[in-house]
């Protein structure tokens, strides 16, 4: 599998297809903390991720209404 | 009593008073507006004050009251709401430039519901721009200045909710908390805040910043108030889609009832990882605290949470970019920079990341809810420093230089994932006179135990009887 590639050329491509105006930016900025975020994002891996769907519901209405 | 004695009654001390006509809510709509007049030009917690719309409230509520139509103990209460709820006829600025003059034609499912319960509105409240950011430095407004120091950060994103209360400018205000923006401004300003589990109050109403995780909650001097607002505000709502239908019991009920036996766990992975010596000794002395009122408390594990924040960055991120992905592509220069930052970066984050997200989103639920299992509360710090200088960029902890706005929001974000009720409350000060706040995070539904929890290790440790004082910088 090939890394990620994170460079401002990929970033501006990737604007172009939202109409995304990057254009005069501090495009080196963006890039570090794409690498970052990313970083963060891949170390889930080491959750278990094939044993899980998205999430989907954000609470779990069953236990509703107990008693404390 | 005078205008400050006024400001300063708990919730349940005023509706006391109200209901037994021996203060009109007039009178004490009228301390709150001399009260905000004194401290409004150091704090700046306002966007738009309703001087004469609260007075008539006002005289409204004294009304009824007089012929015997009092509706419970919000009636004559004055009160706040960041200006991201909706209002009809009354301004709503979400705290940004692109949306200065928006009004509103109808009120969120809050404002009705404080407008039946009878509450006075003060007023709209300072934020930081779209909800997305954790100091309330407004590029539009100015910043939100702390009580306890105004040359500090509120925290945010709802700064002026939590500045307006610990000031005595309001007795509630309701915030939004989609990484921690109620329970961390609570926090820096040294009173408490309820993020309640998700689907409890409507969002119908509330701009919205990221779906999967926006929350709406009191922010209140005291647990039993928070328990009042909450009474008021929660039930099922068929206009929001994520609002839950689920019983509401009266979450005053079992407030006094103490904790014997319940089982608190201090989970030690990520909270500790960056903190300040002062705050995790704090959290350790609450520790005690509630193991001296009974409670089981020990440490435990959850490896997940050191996922948290990459987990919660992709979604908010990417979730808050396509909610205000048209402003970012027509009005970016309209927008903050460190606003246009975090949701460039979200724009830019591939459908199949955030789907992964939501994937490690599960995996790290699924290890919250076996601890759950055997814990009925997780307690943690809330923000692991003390309120950083509105100027400031970096915080030295130890031989770790770390970056603010990175290090505010990194302990409440972890509860935002699960969606579980969790409430901050004082807990100590720092040795520059700046409160600290700690996390109690319960089962989903569980809130009555969180206020119990709270509440008990509030009369213990009589942090919240602590007011500050304001005063101009300098």
């Amino acid at each position: 599998m090939s890394p990620r590639e994170l460079s401002q050329e990929t970033l501006l491509a990737q604007a172009r297809i939202l109409g995304l105006d990057l254009e005069g930016l501090e495009l080196d900025e963006l890039v570090q903390r794409a690498r970052v975020y990313f970083e963060d994002l891949d170390a889930c891996d080491k959750l278990d991720l094939e044993s899980h769907g998205p999430a989907t519901r954000f609470s779990t209405p069953t236990s509703a209404g107990e008693s404390p | 009593m005078n205008h400050l004695d006024l400001v300063y009654l708990s919730i349940a001390e005023a509706a006391g008073l109200i209901e037994s006509r021996q203060i009109s809510p007039v009178e004490l709509t009228r301390a709150h507006l001399q009260r905000i007049e004194a401290t409004e030009p150091v704090l700046n917690s306002f966007i738009t004050l309703l001087t004469g719309e609260s007075l008539e409230c006002a005289r409204t509520a004294e009304r009824e009251i007089a012929r015997g139509e009092y509706r419970g103990p919000l009636h004559g209460i004055p009160i706040g709401l960041k200006d991201l709820y909706y209002t009809r006829g009354i301004r709503t600025t979400m705290g940004t430039k692109v949306l200065r003059e928006f009004v509103p034609s109808y009120d969120a499912a809050v404002t009705e519901r404080f407008s039946r319960a009878g509450a006075i509105l003060l007023g709209k409240l300072q934020m930081h721009e779209f909800a997305l950011g954790a100091t309330s430095v407004n590029p539009h407004d100015g910043p939100a200045r702390n009580p306890w120091n105004p040359s500090r950060i509120t925290g945010g994103s709802s700064g002026g909710s939590a500045a307006a209360v610990a000031a005595g400018q309001c007795m509630a205000t309701l915030g939004s908390d989609t990484g921690g923006s109620i329970r961390l401004p609570a926090a820096l300003c040294g009173i408490v805040g309820l993020k309640p589990t998700f689907g409890r109050i409507s969002r119908h109403g509330v701009y919205p910043l990221a779906w999967s995780l926006d929350t709406v909650g009191p922010i209140t001097r005291g647990v039993r108030d928070t328990a009042l607002v909450l009474n008021a505000l929660a039930g099922h709502d068929p206009r929001d889609p994520s609002s839950a239908d689920v019983p509401v019991p009266d979450f005053t009920g079992a407030m006094d009832d103490g904790i014997e036996g319940l089982k608190i766990g201090v989970p030690r992975d990520h909270f500790y990882d960056v903190i300040s010596p002062e705050v995790s000794r704090a959290i350790s002395s609450a520790g005690e605290v509630l193991a001296g009122l009974g409670a089981e408390v020990e440490p435990c594990s959850i490896p997940a949470l050191n996922h948290a924040l990459g987990i919660s960055s992709t979604i908010l991120f990417a979730e808050a970019a396509q909610t205000l992905f048209d402003p970012l592509r027509r009005r970016p220069e309209d927008l903050g920079a460190d606003v246009r930052g975090r949701l460039r970066l979200g724009a830019l984050t591939p459908a199949v990341d955030y789907i992964k997200a939501q994937r490690a989103r599960s995996a790290y639920n699924a290890q919250f809810d076996a601890a759950m299992e055997r814990y009925d509360l997780l307690l943690a710090p809330t923000v692991p420093v003390g309120a950083p200088a509105i100027d400031q960029d970096v915080a030295v902890i130890g031989d770790r230089r770390e970056n603010v706005l990175t290090l505010l929001s990194r302990l409440t974000r972890p509860f935002n994932l699960t969606g579980q009720p969790t409430i901050s409350v004082p807990c100590g000060f720092t040795s520059e006179a700046l409160p600290i706040g700690m996390q109690l995070a319960g089962r989903q539904w569980q809130e009555a135990t969180v206020l119990r929890a709270a509440r008990a290790c509030e009369m213990a440790a009589g942090w919240h009887r602590r007011r500050p004082t304001v005063e101009p910088e300098g």
